[in-house]
């Protein structure tokens, strides 16, 4: 399904990036909020610069367990980025039901772009505190998908 | 005059870092029969085994899905645009 180049191994994000996924994903509560990470590639490690949030396109009655981004917000995303050097390099949701790991649904996603950062935010704790992981997927390694470093 | 195949950020490594490619032909199918040769690792992702695109991927013609069309058979002309675009979604809803 890949390359089979490794994968990502560390993500950077910009103070503004963390904080905008953070407040998305605290809005969006008790729905799943998502959207899009933009920056740069730099061998192992994507570096986010900042995010854009999405509307959750899943029916209504779901978006507190299911999120979907609709793919013409990506396609007008990478249009603006053009001619940048910037790109989408990952992906964020939240789990305002559960914790900020990946869902057998998401490992399914992640397999299959595993190009890609995958952040997920949990926001379900009793103090409030939101608590954000990094995901990636290395192909061909059993652990995938495996929790990144931020920093 | 030929199509034009916007290549998302994540796929970029398979082309080379190419954004854009160039391709010839008459519906979505020969253009990707078309790329082939040239970016056989992006065309692998693309299809699957059973010549259908996969499920985690959209194609879109001039900003609608094909599969909204003729799918593959989708009819492209010079100067069109075609884009192949990650399709997300997940939740904690099936978290196993």
């Amino acid at each position: 399904m890949s390359d089979g180049e490794g994968g990502i191994r560390r993500a950077f994000l910009s103070t503004n990036a963390r904080n905008a996924v953070i407040e998305d994903a605290r809005d969006a509560s008790p729905d799943e909020a998502c959207g899009l990470l933009v920056g740069r590639v730099e061998e192992a490690r994507v570096r986010v610069l900042r995010a854009v949030p999405c509307t959750n396109e899943a029916p209504a009655d779901r978006r507190s367990t299911r999120f979907t981004i609709d793919p013409r917000r990506v396609i007008e995303e990478e249009r603006a980025l053009r001619g940048s050097g910037e790109g989408i390099v990952g992906f964020y949701h939240s789990h305002p039901a559960g914790q900020p790991v990946p869902s057998s649904v998401d490992r399914g996603y992640m397999e299959f772009w595993p190009e890609v950062l995958w952040l997920i935010v949990g926001v379900g704790g009793a103090d409030g505190d939101a608590a954000l992981r990094a995901w990636g997927w290395d192909p061909g390694a059993p652990e995938s998908p495996r929790e990144l470093p931020i920093g | 005059m030929s199509v034009t195949v916007r290549v998302p950020s994540a796929l970029r490594k398979l082309t080379s870092g190419l954004s854009e490619l160039s391709a010839e032909g008459t519906t979505v199918r020969e253009l990707f029969a078309d790329l082939k040769n040239a970016h056989p690792q992006l065309l692998g992702r693309i299809m699957g085994d059973d010549g259908q695109v996969r499920q985690f991927l959209n194609v879109f013609v001039n900003g609608t899905d094909i599969r909204y069309e003729k799918e593959l058979e989708t009819p492209v002309k010079g100067g069109d645009e075609v884009s192949i675009v990650p399709s997300i979604a997940g939740g904690w809803g099936t978290a196993g």
